[in-house]
């Protein structure tokens, strides 16, 4: 056999290029015609005839007053066979259009959240505020990628909306709506409604879980969804859910009665549960990459501000511990993790005495009362690190961080390193 | 002709054979390829702005491989069914030089897009790190640990029967 570089150099690149079939360009270009068309006017058909149609899709797209979007998506200059959107009892599809792309692509357009694929870090979906000085009606847009917004398709909301991805350059929005049920959008530029059966079932492989928010509630029950079809149904649950969160194969949610702590390893089919020493406390889950170690943060209602008074933490081995956190001076929080290695990462937002620096902070080792600033590698080195969220799975933390002028950096080692982000 | 049209009778065949390598397999290269001028008509602002069209097209074919090697690693999970890329399709190359390829599909995904951009595909290193968009020196590190992977696995396919050259390579 020839040698390595011999065989590298052997031109096979071109010998490929030679054998290649062509294909009818006019039929790939139509391709991207239907593609622009879905993108640009998908319920166009429709909103063509009635601007009541259009203000009843953009109601559908995050709930809310109809009077923040007033007017119709432009109709197609030319009026191509738009395919069908999907019916819901909310209304017809999302709309992705040129006013989308014109909130997202606004340089003033402020990120409002940044949702990644775990398993696929090029699949982003970035929600976008405009808001141009101080306005009353914010606009608001989302822009769903699969190749790290190379290219992108963007869908107009009426409110801001949950992303969470649903994985093969898909994306769930949740509507914080009362008993609304979320969609699917995905990165061509298309939008499926989520339609939920009464059958109560736990998660199988291959399912996403979204939520849908109550009224007087905060989440009247999680579904599993198909992220192919939409066809979703409810997970079996315990009443009471305040908030919740997965990681990886584990879903935790806390009750608010109590609080209480409660989790499922097997998509719901059985639950556990701690009770937290919390009463009267505000709590807030804990994203962990370290599989045996859980935790629930409690603070008392700060206002703007989440006061972090205490941390419940329990351990694979069942050992539970109780940290009360120093009040002199007291730590103000806008984020925690559990690292891979099992310290406690907290994004300190301010200090009651306003003297210490605030950023993120780590815990001395399995001691959570003791934190010290964690040391940033470029850019955070220069400049402070606004987090923009931190998110575990499958063992891994990942930290999103924006600069002074809006660049997103993505950490995977607790900050030591970061790498920019393309979010639009 | 419009500028795509152009940029189709002038590059097909160029990213064709650039992806291959990438790929592993000439009709996945075509397809991903495709997929790439489809997006360019449907983004046809965002490939008109750019300044080197086929970097652009060969920026979004990589992109497109990524994503379907992606999606086909999370579907072989889901469903526990063997790998199915391939459509048994190949260049006209002697059978060391195949061996190659498909021993450039057993590397990490980002060592085998080096590889195949800047060997097969002959482009500089420049151009391969703005096509992958990671650093020069990240790209460089990628060459060296992707071209002695490679000359493990290599020396491993001809290697004695029962004889392992080296273990714990890893698909990406």
């Amino acid at each position: 056999m020839r040698d390595l570089d011999e065989l590298l150099t052997g031109r096979i690149g071109d010998a490929a290029a030679d054998v290649a079939r062509i294909p009818d360009f006019d039929a790939l270009a139509a391709r991207g015609r239907r593609r622009t068309t879905v993108r640009r006017t998908a319920a166009a058909g429709a909103a063509a005839l009635a601007v009541v149609t259009v203000i009843g899709a953009t109601q559908w797209l995050g709930g809310g007053d109809p009077s923040s979007e007033p007017g119709p998506v432009a109709p197609p200059t030319s009026t191509p066979s738009a395919p069908a959107e999907p019916k819901t009892d909310h209304g017809t599809g999302p709309i992705s259009d040129a006013r989308a792309e014109a909130i997202v692509s606004n340089p003033a357009a402020t990120l409002f959240s940044l949702t990644v694929d775990p398993d696929d870090p090029d699949s982003r979906a970035s929600v976008w505020q405009l808001c141009p000085a101080q306005c009353d009606n914010p606009k608001y847009a989302v822009a769903i990628t699969d190749d790290g917004y190379t290219t992108y398709a963007a869908f107009r909301l009426a409110n801001p909306v949950e992303v969470r991805s649903a994985g093969s350059g898909r994306f769930l929005a949740e509507r914080w709506d009362p008993g609304a049920t979320p969609f699917l959008l995905d990165a061509d530029g298309t939008g499926t409604a989520v339609v939920a059966d009464d059958t109560e079932a736990p998660l199988s492989a291959g399912e996403v879980v979204a939520a849908v928010h109550g009224s007087g509630v905060p989440i009247i029950g999680l579904l599993a969804v198909d992220p192919g079809t939409g066809a979703a149904h409810p997970i079996p649950l315990p009443s009471g859910v305040a908030t919740w969160q997965q990681d990886g194969e584990r879903i935790s949610f806390l009750d608010y009665n109590g609080p209480t702590a409660r989790w499922t390893d097997d998509g719901g089919a059985t639950w556990s549960s701690h009770p937290l020493d919390a009463e009267n406390l505000l709590t807030q889950l804990v994203p962990s990459a370290d599989p045996d170690r859980h935790a629930v943060v409690a603070g008392g209602d700060g206002a703007t501000l989440f006061p972090f008074n205490v941390v419940h933490r329990w351990d694979g081995d069942g050992a539970v511990q109780r940290f009360d956190q120093s009040s002199s001076p007291q730590a103000y929080i806008a984020h925690q993790a559990v690292l891979p290695d099992g310290r406690l990462l907290i994004d300190v937002e301010d200090w009651s005495d306003g003297d210490a620096p605030t950023g993120l902070h780590v815990s001395a080792g399995d001691d959570w009362t003791r934190f010290t600033p964690v040391r940033l590698g470029a850019p955070f080195d220069r400049e402070p690190a606004q987090v923009l969220g931190i998110q575990a799975h499958h063992g891994v933390l990942t930290i999103d961080a924006v600069t002074a002028d809006g660049a997103v950096h993505r950490s995977t080692d607790a900050g030591a390193t970061w790498q920019p982000l393309v979010v639009r | 002709m419009d500028a795509v049209q152009q940029s189709f009778a002038g590059s097909y065949r160029r990213l064709v054979g650039q992806l291959y390598g990438v790929c592993g397999d000439l009709s996945e290269a075509e397809d991903v390829v495709s997929e790439a001028f489809v997006r360019a008509v449907s983004h046809r602002r965002t490939f008109e702005a750019a300044e080197n069209p086929e970097a652009w097209l060969r920026t979004v074919a990589v992109n497109i491989a990524r994503t379907r090697f992606r999606r086909r690693q999370l579907g072989e999970k889901l469903t526990r069914k063997a790998p199915s890329v391939g459509s048994g399709r190949s260049p006209d190359l002697a059978e060391d030089r195949l061996a190659l390829v498909a021993a450039m599909g057993r590397l990490p995904q980002a060592q085998r897009e080096a590889l195949a951009l800047h060997y097969l595909a002959d482009l500089p290193v420049d151009e391969v790190a703005r096509t992958v968009g990671a650093p020069l020196g990240t790209v460089k590190a990628r060459l060296s640990r992707g071209r002695t992977a490679l000359a493990a696995l290599m020396t491993e396919a001809t290697a004695p029967e029962g004889r392992s050259v080296q273990e714990g390579q890893s698909r990406a």
